[in-house]
């Protein structure tokens, strides 16, 4: 057998054995605790979840103790249960991850991420994780959105996002483009992609609503999908595949003293707090104004958004526009931190559907908090991974491996609603 | 029953052009040269491994309902396989496609068995996941698969091949079209063959309401898990061939765009029929093999102008047919619409030529940079199919082939169903008369 020869410095061996042993008994959990619930007649909708997490992290020891009293799992999201969450979820989930850095550690005790005296290291790519989870999270808030009110995944979410960041960099750069103010950039992307996305969602999309269409998820799917096909392809025609580099938005003086107080890259920083402005404005829009709290109520329930005197139909062709809105505005947000082409677009449609199933699909809260765990994974696995060389290549990896077992353990998951 | 016999007599004349392109200057030597070469059957011996692929999702999507995008990722599954195999353990091509198939195959069940509990949009999520992943890991593991260079591997037939009266070279082309094109023939009859049986039936039954037909005693976990199976491992087959075929594979092989291609060959096809899926993905692969070149700007815009000015007279006959009521009849109205469509064809084709070049030699000479004498296809051909893809979900969701086979299909019966009611109808009077 031919083994990787940059593979070979490592103990595999003791690494492996204690790898296999969470693997094993996460498996165990995840398969035997559903069908003891199963058997005793309750509720097992979260049993592999929490069967899973508990064999992970203390071995046979919570699994035994679920199968024997197969305590209530669907504990509220109140304070009365929780030691329930802090016994079930938090606690076998510290103990998960303290085994596995047990086991990177003693597989490779030179990384920089497990040697002494380097937690300074760890925590830079943690900020920076932070830093750019936010970033995923404004990705997807338009994707949870869509899908809080259409019900839909939209296939295009990365190619609206790749739109807006073209759109704010022909805006604003001087030297391809008009050369204009960033705020004129940002409203021109938001216009631009709200009526891209409106006039898509009344022509194609609505038929959907009106109970013309056979099987609805699939229509949805593959037309989103057309439709991403469409968009990047139409500006890759257009606009070529050379990749472009926007200059900060703001004024220099004001970069460079960002820079100082803060010790991050700037734009990133700018991104940042554009992205803490776009989520106050949408908390504003949400819960303040009329439109607002007609999407939240279709949302919640629509036939009695109907009784009110709400039209779903339109509601739906307004929250699509403004999904399509708030991707483009982050895509505004963010050409200034990444090299444009128009193919970052589907990697951007990846990240956020990891992001938002992660947080649970129609949850804004969620996406926020998915955003946040798939830039720290990411960063941390790209900072740790032992073979410097292919960590970037692997960078997507580690958030899609979180994406398959969330979608598999808990489809639901961190905030989303029973399906 | 006349109209199946059409269909069988079409179908039989496509396979056997199909069977005599390698040998169109044999048969006909006044062709003229250029029409068939090595390019040409290239194109056709991948259009065929695209039919095999688009027919297989429709058979997965179309029949089971069950929407996957991991088809490519199964496909880049098998041929890394049976590339590694060859640069590993020195195995020949045979037996690395049949172990690529075997491959495909169990990860396909493995799938299959880890979404049951998922349905339609995160049945996609998770089959998008586990593309990229596969990409991902292939890119980055240079050592085992050659990273995004690709992995290099033997020819389809390494030594020739020996016919006694002929012998092939191993770059040849013609053993590889007849081993594509046999291929794709044998697995399109008998995945037709297992929808028609009640495996097909139980997918559909699935596919229309999972509960209900658990509750008609379907047995869902196995068929789903059997559907992707057999999906992956027959495309595993093609995929490892293919590979061989064109000696090398890489990451790129298995990128978003040519699993959106299949999708997009499924569905102009007809989804719901393995036949016209098939077939679509031949004309479509075609035909995006020949936009790909470059193009006269003006005779781009004049064929654009021309089609949307035809469209706009049709649907103008279709909507003055409408409205005309009662007046004309239907036959009336279909030639009034079709009639206003070429003449408006007509009349494009005579306006809009001058009218287009007269733009862009205009356009030419204000700044010679905003439009170029040439315009390159090879995005704008994505463009058209994106456009054709949403709007053909939008008015025709049975697809554009499916419903010309079925209407031939059905020809005659009308006027058998008609003549059986009459000649039951006469029956029952003389009964009643005696």
């Amino acid at each position: 057998m031919h083994a990787s020869p940059l593979l070979q410095e490592f103990n595999s061996g003791p690494a492996a054995i204690i790898f296999l042993w969470v693997v094993f008994w996460a498996v165990v959990g995840g398969v035997i605790t559903p069908r003891v619930y199963r058997k005793k007649d309750l509720d097992a909708s979260s049993a592999t979840l929490y069967g899973a997490i508990a064999g992970a992290g203390t071995g046979p020891i919570l699994p035994a103790y679920l199968w024997y009293k197969t305590p209530e799992l669907n504990f509220p999201w109140r304070w009365s249960s929780l030691p329930s969450i802090l016994i079930f979820s938090v606690l076998p989930s510290i103990f998960t991850f303290a085994l596995l850095y047990w086991a990177f550690a003693v597989y490779h005790p030179s990384n920089l991420c497990v040697a002494e005296g380097k937690g300074s290291y760890l925590f830079s790519q943690v900020s920076n994780g932070v830093l750019v989870g936010v970033l995923y999270g404004l990705i997807a808030l338009g994707l949870t959105l869509i899908f809080s009110i259409l019900g839909i995944v939209s296939f295009a979410h990365g190619q609206f996002y790749m739109i807006g960041g073209y759109v704010l960099f022909y805006v604003v750069d001087g030297k391809f483009g008009a050369g204009l103010n960033p705020v004129v950039g940002l409203l021109a992307t938001g216009l631009v992609t709200f009526l891209i996305g409106i006039i898509f969602e009344r022509a194609l999309l609505r038929p959907m609503h009106q109970g013309k269409v056979e099987r609805p998820g699939e229509y949805a799917i593959l037309l989103t999908f057309g439709l991403a096909f469409f968009l990047e392809y139409s500006v890759q025609a257009t606009l070529g595949t050379n990749p472009r580099k926007a200059s900060a938005i703001l004024p220099i003086g004001i970069v460079k003293w960002l820079q100082d107080v803060t010790g991050m890259p700037p734009t990133r920083v700018i991104g940042f707090m554009i992205g803490l402005a776009v989520l106050g404005i949408l908390y504003w829009f949400l819960n303040y104004t009329w439109p607002g709290k007609a999407l939240r109520s279709v949302s919640q329930d629509k036939q009695a958004a109907a009784v009110v005197g709400i039209n779903p139909l339109n509601v739906n062709t307004l929250a699509f526009g403004l999904g399509a809105m708030l991707a483009g505005i982050s895509g505004a947000a963010l050409v200034q931190v990444f090299t444009w082409a128009p193919n970052v677009g589907a990697i951007a449609s990846a990240r956020s559907f990891v992001v938002i199933v992660l947080g649970g699909m129609g949850s804004l809260v969620g996406a926020m908090v998915g955003g946040l765990v798939i830039g720290v994974v990411e960063a941390v696995g790209v900072g740790c991974f032992p073979d410097s060389g292919r960590a970037l290549a692997y960078q997507p990896v580690f958030g899609l491996i979180i994406f398959a077992i969330v979608l598999l353990l808990k489809p639901t998951g961190l905030f989303g609603r029973e399906l | 029953m006349k109209g199946k016999t059409i269909l069988w007599i079409a179908g039989s004349l496509g396979i056997i052009f199909l069977a005599l392109i390698p040998f169109a200057y044999d048969i006909f030597p006044f062709l003229p040269p250029g029409l068939v070469n090595n390019y040409t059957m290239h194109v056709l011996i991948i259009s065929f491994y695209y039919a095999v692929l688009a027919s297989s999702w429709s058979l997965l999507m179309g029949y089971a309902g069950q929407f996957s995008f991991a088809h490519m990722a199964f496909a880049g599954l098998a041929g890394y396989t049976t590339g590694m195999m060859g640069k590993f353990w020195g195995t020949g091509p045979l037996t690395g496609i049949i172990a690529g198939t075997m491959v495909a195959g169990i990860f396909g069940l493995i799938v299959g068995l880890l979404v049951l509990r998922l349905r339609s949009t995160y049945l996609a999520l998770f089959t998008i996941a586990f593309a990229e992943i596969m990409r991902f890991v292939t890119n980055a593991e240079i050592y085992y698969t050659g990273g995004g260079n690709g992995l290099q591997m033997d020819p389809l037939l390494p030594n020739g091949l020996d016919l006694g009266f002929y012998s092939f070279d191993s770059v040849d082309k013609i053993p590889p079209y007849f081993i594509m094109f046999g291929l794709m023939l044998i697995l399109i009859a008998f995945m037709s063959w297992l929808a028609n049986t009640r495996f097909g039936l139980f997918l559909r039954a699935i596919r229309e309401d999972e509960e209900a037909a658990a509750a008609m005693g379907v047995n869902v976990i196995r068929y789903k898990v059997l559907v992707f199976a057999i999906t992956s491992m027959v495309v595993g087959l093609v995929s490892g061939v293919r590979a061989h075929y064109i000696t090398i594979i890489s990451p790129n092989d298995m990128i978003i765009l040519w699993m959106s291609l299949v999708i997009t060959m499924a569905v102009l096809g007809g989804l719901e029929s393995l036949v016209a899926s098939a077939i679509g993905a031949i004309v479509i692969f075609v035909t995006l093999e020949y936009l790909k070149t470059n193009f006269a700007t003006t005779s781009v815009m004049t064929i654009a102008l021309t089609l949307i000015f035809g469209l706009i007279l049709y649907q103008l006959g279709i909507y003055a047919a409408k409205r005309s009521g009662t007046v004309l009849k239907n036959i009336h109205k279909t030639m009034l619409s079709v009639g206003s469509a070429i003449v408006g064809l007509g009349i494009s084709i005579v306006t809009v030529a001058p009218i287009t070049t007269g733009i862009s030699n205009a356009y030419y000479d204000i700044s010679g940079s905003l439009l170029p004498d040439q315009i390159d296809m090879s995005d704008w051909r994505l463009v058209i199919f994106g456009l054709a893809l949403m709007l053909t979900l939008r008015f025709y969701q049975n697809g554009l082939l499916y419903p010309i086979i079925q209407r031939v299909s059905r020809a005659g019966h009308l006027a058998e169903t008609v003549a059986k009611r009459d000649a039951a109808g006469t029956i029952t009077e003389a009964e009643a008369g005696s």
